[in-house]
């Protein structure tokens, strides 16, 4: 198992949606740090813990194009990445949005 | 001043702050224009956001230029609420002085306002920090940051497009955020502003607004297609398309009873409020821009040592 700290190794202040709209977007988590982190956890047979402990806040949009919009890759082994990724957080007020942001990637792995 | 009781007086002072001091040939000289606030008895959140981001909004396209303004006449509470939110970093007071804050102790405690052109959670951030010792603590401060972030994501992405009627000023394309706490109502109140042509102008535009008509009357106006578009996204099961911004910055408000938020856009002002009632008025004049504002009652048990006395 392998961890992605979020508000140590990318920022605690998450932004927008895309890179266009300003830092630390959904896109730029996406392609920078949880893209190359799953393709080594899948590599590994391991697990990402995502963890979002310390961050401000997971606005709604960030949280769409991070993990729906992983999931929309084309080619991409849904099953596979549902498998080698857990989203994490100790603090309550986190866990509504933990929940949002798998509920994005199950609408969009059901598009599929 | 403020745009809940005085919308129309509000709306043509700042129209006439903007011809005097945007349209070349309407003064003789620029440093001439001042502005008077003699007369104002007192000054609320929406009114001094958006004072406050009209003088910012001229300072950033005419760099090294602080406006002059005459303030010796003004009340202190005038004085002290526009200090408390950075208004005199912005121009050359006259009689401001040091001695406003031994003499007015606002009850509502207002906070520096904040800025910028692009989608900064470190700005809301900034904010909710201010808030935070304002008030004490920020219950939801998770959920405030994704209601302000959103807020600021949709001034991002549709406020300023190119192709904007030439009517709209072309100040900075910013937005602006503010807040203010009161003690006695146990209310924290913050706002997002900006400049923009409006959510009215912006949502025709939108490949789901087809979906925002269907909520809307047969002759609707601007007051119901903002609140169709809370409706649609509030309503909607896809979340995967656009559409949920609005619903995103009012559902905040049904975490903690007795709030609510107010939408000010083109001609229309809608409020949600916790119980989840939609509230719409039709203005006869448009706003200029959109100010978002939300209202929070802050729960008594969650109240710290500091903010209840």
């Amino acid at each position: 198992m392998t961890e992605l700290r979020v508000a140590t190794e990318f920022s605690r202040y998450l932004g927008g949606r895309y890179r266009d709209d300003g830092p630390w977007s959904g896109e730029e988590f996406r392609e920078d740090f949880l893209r190359p982190r799953i393709e080594r956890a899948i590599k590994s047979h391991g697990v990402l813990h995502v963890v979002f402990d310390g961050v401000a806040g997971m606005p709604t949009s960030f949280l769409e194009e991070a993990f729906g919009g992983f999931l929309r890759t084309p080619g991409i082994d849904v099953v596979a990445v549902r498998g080698a990724l857990k989203l994490d957080a100790d603090d309550p007020d986190l866990w509504p949005y933990l929940k949002l942001a798998e509920k994005f990637m199950d609408q969009q792995a059901k598009r599929r | 001043m403020s745009f809940l009781n005085n919308y129309d007086e509000m709306l043509g002072f700042i129209y006439a702050r903007h011809w005097y001091g945007f349209v070349p040939g309407a003064c003789s000289t620029h440093k001439m224009v001042s502005t008077d606030l003699c007369r104002v008895k007192s000054i609320e959140l929406d009114a001094a956001l958006v004072l406050v981001a009209d003088y910012h909004s001229s300072l950033l396209i005419q760099r090294n230029y602080k406006p002059y303004i005459n303030d010796d006449q003004w009340l202190p509470e005038v004085r002290a609420v526009l200090d408390m939110m950075g208004f005199y970093e912005l121009v050359e007071a006259t009689g401001r002085t040091m001695q406003d804050e031994k003499r007015y102790s606002s009850p509502l405690k207002f906070v520096p306002f904040v800025s910028a052109d692009k989608v900064l959670g470190e700005k809301a951030d900034e904010l909710i920090e201010s808030l935070k010792v304002a008030a004490g603590r920020t219950p939801k401060r998770v959920a405030i940051y994704a209601a302000l972030v959103e807020a600021i994501k949709n001034v991002y992405n549709h406020a300023y497009p190119s192709n904007r009627p030439t009517t709209v000023v072309r100040g900075a394309p910013n937005w602006w955020a503010a807040g203010a706490y009161n003690p006695d109502r146990n209310e924290l109140t913050f706002a997002v502003y900006d400049q923009g042509v409006g959510i009215p102008f912006t949502l025709p535009r939108m490949s789901f607004f087809q979906a925002v008509l269907q909520r809307c009357p047969p002759e609707f106006n601007d007051a119901d297609v903002i609140a169709g578009a809370i409706d649609y996204g509030r309503t909607s099961t896809d979340m995967l398309e656009r559409g949920n911004g609005l619903w995103t910055i009012c559902k905040l408000v049904e975490e903690l009873p007795g709030s609510q938020v107010r939408l000010m856009s083109g001609r229309g002002q809608v409020t949600y409020t916790s119980k989840g009632a939609v509230h719409k008025k039709l203005q006869a004049n448009p706003f200029y821009g959109t100010l978002i504002q939300w209202s929070l009652i802050l729960p008594k048990e969650e109240m710290s040592a500091g903010a209840a006395r």
